[in-house]
């Protein structure tokens, strides 16, 4: 039986649970009740009354006045939202808030778009009865920030961006104090925004339902001739982004409540660094070295210039010596035109991406075990789970909408175990902190993997229907020397137990890594332990368990998915398979590729020896990124020919000998597909500036120029292509996709896949790998001469080589890479806070400014890479993952003295 | 000489400490519970004795406590308010200052029938020195075998902590309380969940009186149908009255609930009369919040009977001719008060205190002091009175907590019994004397 409540004595259907806010904006309209302390993503507040209904418990029974936001609906209630005297009393109440309010609406930031102006506008407030009184009008703004500003006389106490600060990115940087009248917003220990410990996420301006908090942009005075609704292109979580544009300009952006993955949130990166767009730094025309300059071009003279290198290349030497990288920056179908480029036109497997440098072990360790790669799980998840263990991820700096949901489950109460030598912000809400020596997850994950057999908490129904090679597996794990580990990785045994067990005894568990698990020589290894940890513990397989990758671009998951793979083509069909090569041939018409092609690594190696002559680069900085520097400006150095297609003059695109200026993720169309396989449309915001154009009319253009005719870049038209090709997008449609995308598998009927491997594995049976510990050559090889550990890690405000970060206020916040140093070895070398250091590794050296910190343990250092002064990956190695080829950026033997 | 069940002892040479209190026969309600009955038990007994919660709402105390969600492997907790804040209500003080260990004994008692081994008093920073004497107490308490692990070889364990608030008047209300207990700001929560739901840490919680904790003593002593028999109706046992104002004896009374407000004022053994032989003007009953009445209802009700100190009886003829009991702040004003004076003193009060979360009362309570200033500095116009009426009808009820509606009940009872008054000031202002006199004279700043 449904139950049943009135408004206005009309009967409806009520749920369970449900507020009488929710019950009448669902019957009867959103804008029925105003509200202003209400907001959709916070908690319900009742602090301002405007909300109140008249409530009787029965028909013709005595009405109470009730604030609708937090009041459950009962059943068989009569609720009478706007009757005279509600009506009044709600100008009552507004009219009390304009007593301390000032009336200079013409002339405020946020005239025609203030929630206090409208609802007072709702209410028909024409006069207010009060003379003039104490008030806050003389509150002086705080533009101290980069980009957060406040102006507290037009504060109204509904508290929304203090529980935005609280309830949506955990950093509890604003609070109320005072009482009563006196109470005002405060910021930390009542300072200003720029000295708190404000993350700059922007939750708090865009709750203020005035003009008290904002933005330098004035995101909410914007009235925009158009928002466009897009995804930001920083990281894999995929926000989506309300872009308000007005001629042909980015004005600001906000978060859409309505979004799946960030519900009206997202970090500074996404709601604030976009001024890069239009950055004068920014590469406007084709361009040919001449005579060692670079020389600005037509499309057309660099179109044939590249296309005629191209032919005599391939004619001289072969397809094999040209290579592509492609960039997990571009869209999906830009990738796969890309990889479509490399292997239909000029004829090669060498295509690659930096999934390489980041989570090509996540893909393979997974593809073997449970036969994909993908994460099993939905963000979403997190909101079932009773356990996260997080291993080698810094989310809230890398993931910041994933790391503050993190944050609010952990502090619901829910365990939380994270396996990183640094104590990064996590750790802080965390059970459990292993701090293990960078380079020893292998060794932790065994131990835990003992201790969980040991303790007896295997999930043998789920072992033995579900997966194969168990038998096996349990005999190497209990011969496993658990001293040893315990010495190698430095992590207390008993806590490791603890963890395992916690782990083990949970309801659901969940696993999050990051490049923590696959920037070391055993990342592939790593990943398929922690494979078997789910596996063991029967968390695979429905809401609220997994292994979930983060992914670190925003679509590295989809440059995979396309095939920028020297080994899988589009939709990861292996190439060492005829059948495969058949299927392509057939597809595409034409004749494929057979030979294996160069992983970005070993295109450095093909290159110095010569059985490489050209490259085309998209978006990647190779020579700021990628590790040991010397060794990859040699191989690039010795190239007939290096296209280089950007944005801005990177460290790599100085090296080109053509740059072709691409557009960024506001100047075109396509889709990415972000960590939770979830398949997005971007949306064009403007037009690209200057000459530039969408890298995938780039490619389209030199694929008409070289012969093979290509129909121009357009989604729609590209992805019914890939529908074609790739299994799980055999249903995706450009059409269809809506606001929240889809996620893959997509059947051909439409209907998407939130959970992987709910009955069986995609391999069929889940398949438990071990592999015992091995520590890094590099230690074995340089840990004597170099006694120090460098771990290279990233931080919240900048993204990556900082070529785009760097060209936005973000460079205001963090203005350069710093060498975190614990104090005991500070001391011993005798460096102080804020002095030079030079480190050294086997490789060359660096100078660096030291930043002494608890966040690392004796012996260990961690920096950033995101500032081409620095070029820290100069001491980082060749060494990598042993599967994968992803570099080991994660352990760099050094030593250290002052400068 | 009524009935008394908490203050017998009172004039006791050294009951303030241990050994008195036991040799008086403290103790033996923890003695009784823990060795021959179950908690189920304890909390059927003061259900029988229709004990009702003291703190001023009146709650009944024995379904309050059977309200308490008992979720297995949930901690429950038992908090005593002892933030006596409201302005006329001093008689929790006066217990636990004279017999703090009658406290002692009804947080152990009122604790194992609630299952709670972890219990906290949370007393108002004002009382500094009283949570001093507590914490002497619970030393002896513990030193003696009475708090701690394992009490009297029973199993039951329980941990007894003196937390002191920081001088909000907000903290007396249940959940601003537990928000504060918690190390948070002083803010009420939001209902439902209620805190016998969700309460401190969110955990099934219940808050009761000091008083209320109290009167558990003598009911698991003598048996709840025993308690039953004081009293009148459902006005059960003994309430401790805290008299002020204009009488020959203001102080603490333990009263037998049942008898006339007129004997109450009148006879030598409580107020002793009105000061100076002046004439009786004006009672606040309950506390500073409750509705004020004139002699003439104070004393009987709108049917022309004797008013009684009950419940009931107080607050017949509802908010238009009646009062409330309230907290046992019985504030009596003689023929010579200024009734508009003294409300501008107590919206002075509601003003200060409220915490500013909700608009009605953030804003409302400061226009009310206002506007009543202006009204005594003789700046004041007929419009005030109904703009008056105006806030307080937007503030009460209108709130998450009850804090509007004791600023808002006041004024309106003040107007709806004195309106003459106001328009008095309003229409003679020559009337007004001493105003800026009183402001400096208290140091205060105008508002």
């Amino acid at each position: 039986m449904s139950k049943i409540a009135y408004i206005d004595n009309q009967p409806f259907e009520m749920k369970d649970g449900e507020t009488i806010l929710s019950f009448i904006k669902r019957n009867s309209g959103e804008d029925l009740v105003p509200t202003l302390c209400d907001a959709p993503n916070l908690d319900p507040y009742g602090a301002c009354r405007v909300c109140s209904v008249d409530v009787a418990l029965k028909s013709d029974g005595p009405v109470k006045a009730q604030a609708s936001c937090h009041t459950p609906v009962m059943e068989g209630s009569y609720i009478f939202p706007s009757t005279p005297r509600i009506t009044k009393l709600r100008k009552n109440i507004v009219e009390l808030v304009l007593t301390d309010h000032p009336l200079d609406c013409l002339t405020c930031e946020v005239n025609n778009n203030c929630e206090l102006q409208t609802v007072a506008a709702k209410v028909g407030i024409r006069d207010v009865r009060y003379p003039a009184g104490k008030n806050h009008l003389d509150k002086k703004k705080d533009l101290s920030h980069p980009y957060m500003t406040s102006d507290f006389s037009k504060c109204i106490n509904c508290a929304r961006c203090v529980r935005a600060c609280d309830e949506v990115q955990g950093q509890f940087v604003l609070s109320m104090a005072g009482r009563g009248f006196d109470s005002h917003i405060i910021k930390g220990m009542n300072t200003t925004f720029n000295e708190s410990d404000c993350v700059s996420c922007g939750a708090c301006a865009q709750a203020c339902p005035t003009s008290a908090i904002s933005d330098v942009f004035e995101s909410k005075s914007v009235v925009p001739q158009e928002k466009v609704r897009t995804v930001c292109t920083y990281c894999g979580v995929g926000c989506n982004l309300d872009v308000a544009v007005a001629d042909n300009k980015v004005k600001s952006i906000q978060a859409p409540f309505d979004a799946d993955v960030n519900e009206g949130h997202t970090c500074l990166k996404g709601r604030y660094a976009f001024s890069f767009y239009d950055h004068p730094d920014r590469l406007r025309e084709p361009m040919i070295k001449k005579n060692g300059k670079f020389e600005e071009v037509s499309w057309d003279e660099a179109y044939d210039f590249i296309a005629s290198r191209f032919t005599e290349i391939k004619k001289t030497y072969g397809p094999d010596y040209i290579a592509g990288i492609s960039s997990a920056r571009c869209t999906n179908e830009e990738n796969y035109l890309m990889q479509k480029f490399m292997r239909v036109v000029i004829g090669t497997n060498n295509i690659d991406s930096c999934a390489r440098v980041c989570h090509s072990p996540t893909a393979i360790g997974m593809q073997r075990t449970f036969g994909t790669g993908a994460a099993t799980n939905s963000i979403i998840d997190l909101q079932y789970t009773d356990c996260m263990m997080v291993i080698g991820a810094n989310p809230t700096a890398s993931h910041p909408v994933t790391g503050a949901k993190m944050k609010q489950v952990a502090m619901k109460g829910k365990t939380l175990i994270i396996i990183d030598p640094r104590k990064t912000e996590l750790t802080k809400y965390a059970q459990f902190h292993l701090q293990l020596r960078p380079g020893t997850n292998a060794a932790v994950l065994n131990m835990m993997l003992y201790y969980i057999i040991k303790e007896g908490l295997e999930d043998k129904a789920f072992i033995e229907s579900r997966t194969e090679g168990y038998e096996e597996f349990k005999k190497e794990i209990l011969a496993l020397n658990i001293p040893e580990l315990e010495k190698v990785s430095g992590v207390d045994r008993n806590l490791v137990r603890d963890a395992a067990v916690a782990y083990a005894s949970a309801k659901n568990a969940m696993s999050f890594h990051g490049l923590g698990v696959t920037e070391h020589s055993q990342g592939t290894f790593t990943v398929m332990l922690i494979a078997d940890l789910a596996m063991i513990t029967g968390n695979i397989g429905r809401r609220g368990v997994g292994v979930n990758p983060l992914r670190g671009q925003n679509n590295v998951q989809g440059a995979a998915d396309m095939g920028c793979q020297p080994y899988q083509g589009a939709g990861y069909l292996d190439l060492k398979d005829p059948e495969v090569i058949s299927k392509y041939e057939l597809f595409y018409k034409s004749p494929f590729p057979k030979e294996i092609g160069y992983k970005i690594p070993e295109m450095y190696d093909a290159s110095l020896n010569d059985r490489l002559k050209a490259v085309w680069i998209i978006g990647e900085d190779l020579v700021q990124t990628d590790p040991n520097t010397h060794h990859v400006k040699k191989a690039l150095e010795k190239l007939d020919l290096l296209i280089v297609q950007e944005l801005f003059m990177s460290e790599t695109a100085k090296m080109a000998h053509v740059i072709l200026p691409g557009a960024s993720f506001l100047e075109k169309s396509g889709t990415f597909t972000n960590g939770e396989r979830r398949i997005q449309r971007v949306n064009k915001v403007v037009d690209p500036v200057g000459n530039t154009k969408a890298d995938g009319q780039i490619i389209v253009d030199l694929m008409n120029k070289m012969g093979y005719p290509e129909p121009d870049y357009d989604p729609a038209v590209q992805l019914k292509e890939i529908s074609g090709i790739v299994p799980f997008f055999k249903g995706v449609k450009w059409e269809e996709l809506g606001i929240n995308g889809k996620q893959w598998p997509v059947l051909e009927d439409g209907s998407d896949t939130e959970i992987l491997h709910l009955d069986t594995f995609k391999r069929g049976k889940g398949k438990f790998i071990h592999n015992a510990f091995k520590e890094t050559a590099e230690i074995v090889d340089h840990g004597k001469e170099f006694p120090y550990i460098i771990t290279t890690v990233r931080e919240l405000e900048h993204y990556n080589s900082g070529v785009m970060t760097r060209r936005t206020r973000n460079s205001r916040i963090l203005k350069e890479d710093v060498l975190l140093i614990n104090p005991e070895d500070a001391r011993k070398n005798s460096i102080g806070d804020g002095e030079l250091v030079t480190v050294e590794s086997a490789r060359g050296e660096i100078v660096i400014k030291a930043k002494i910190s608890d966040e690392m343990k004796s012996g260990v250092m961690s920096t950033t890479f995101h500032f081409p002064e620095i070029m820290m990956n100069v001491i980082t190695s060749s060494i990598s993952d042993s599967e994968a080829k992803c570099p080991e950026y994660k352990v760099v033997a050094c030593r250290i003295r002052k400068k | 000489m009524g009935k008394k069940l908490l203050l017998k002892n009172d004039h006791i040479t050294g009951i303030q400490g241990y050994d008195v209190y036991r040799r008086e026969g403290g103790y033996a309600s923890v003695e009784k519970a823990l060795k021959t009955m179950t908690p189920e038990a304890v909390v059927e007994e003061v259900k029988k004795s229709g004990l009702r919660g003291r703190g001023g709402a009146g709650f009944p105390t024995g379904m309050k406590w059977s309200f308490l969600a008992k979720p297995p492997g949930v901690a429950r907790y038992l908090v005593c308010n002892a933030d006596e804040s409201e302005p006329g209500t001093f008689k929790d003080r006066y217990l636990m200052e004279r017999i703090p260990h009658l406290l002692i004994e009804g947080m152990i008692t009122s604790s194992f029938a609630l299952g709670a081994n972890t219990s906290y008093i949370y007393i108002r920073g004002e009382y500094y020195y009283v949570a001093r004497i507590l914490e002497k107490a619970i030393d002896e308490a513990y030193a003696n075998g009475w708090l701690g692990q394992n009490i009297l070889g029973s199993g039951y364990s329980l941990d007894l902590y003196v937390q002191v608030g920081a001088g909000a008047y907000i903290c007396g209300e249940e959940t601003a309380l537990l928000e504060s207990l918690e190390g948070k700001r002083g803010n009420p929560r939001i209902k439902p969940p209620f805190p016998a739901v969700a309460g401190l840490y969110g955990c099934p919680t219940v808050v009761n009186n000091v008083e209320t904790i109290a009167a558990v003593v003598p009911i698991v002593n003598d048996g709840g149908d025993e308690y039953a028999k004081v009293g009148i109706g459902k006005s059960t046992g003994t309430k401790l009255i805290s008299a002020s104002g204009h009488i020959n004896k203001p102080g603490v009374y333990e009263i037998e609930m049942g008898i006339t407000v007129e004997d109450f004022i009148y006879s030598d053994e409580y107020c002793g009369g009105i000061r100076n032989g002046k004439k009786l003007k004006a009672v606040v009953a309950g506390g500073s919040s409750v509705p004020i009445l004139p002699a003439h209802l104070i004393l009987k009700t709108s049917a022309g009977e004797k008013r009684l100190m009950s419940y009931e009886s107080l607050a017949d003829g509802g908010f238009a001719t009646g009062t409330m009991l309230g907290s046992g702040g019985f504030i009596v004003m003689d023929e010579d008060t200024s009734i508009v004076k003294n409300l501008w003193n107590f919206t002075r009060f509601y003003h200060h205190e409220s915490c500013g979360q909700c608009s009605p009362c953030r804003e409302g309570t400061g226009w009310m002091e206002k506007i009543l200033h202006r009204i005594l500095e003789g700046h004041g116009s007929m419009s005030d009175v109904d703009l008056l009426w105006d806030i307080q009808g937007k503030i009460e009820g209108k709130t998450i907590c009850p804090l509007g509606d004791a600023a808002a009940w006041p004024v309106a009872a003040a107007i709806r019994h004195f309106r003459s008054e106001f328009e008095d000031y309003i229409k003679n202002p020559k009337n007004i004397r001493d105003v800026k006199h009183y402001y400096r004279l208290n140091n205060l700043v105008e508002a």
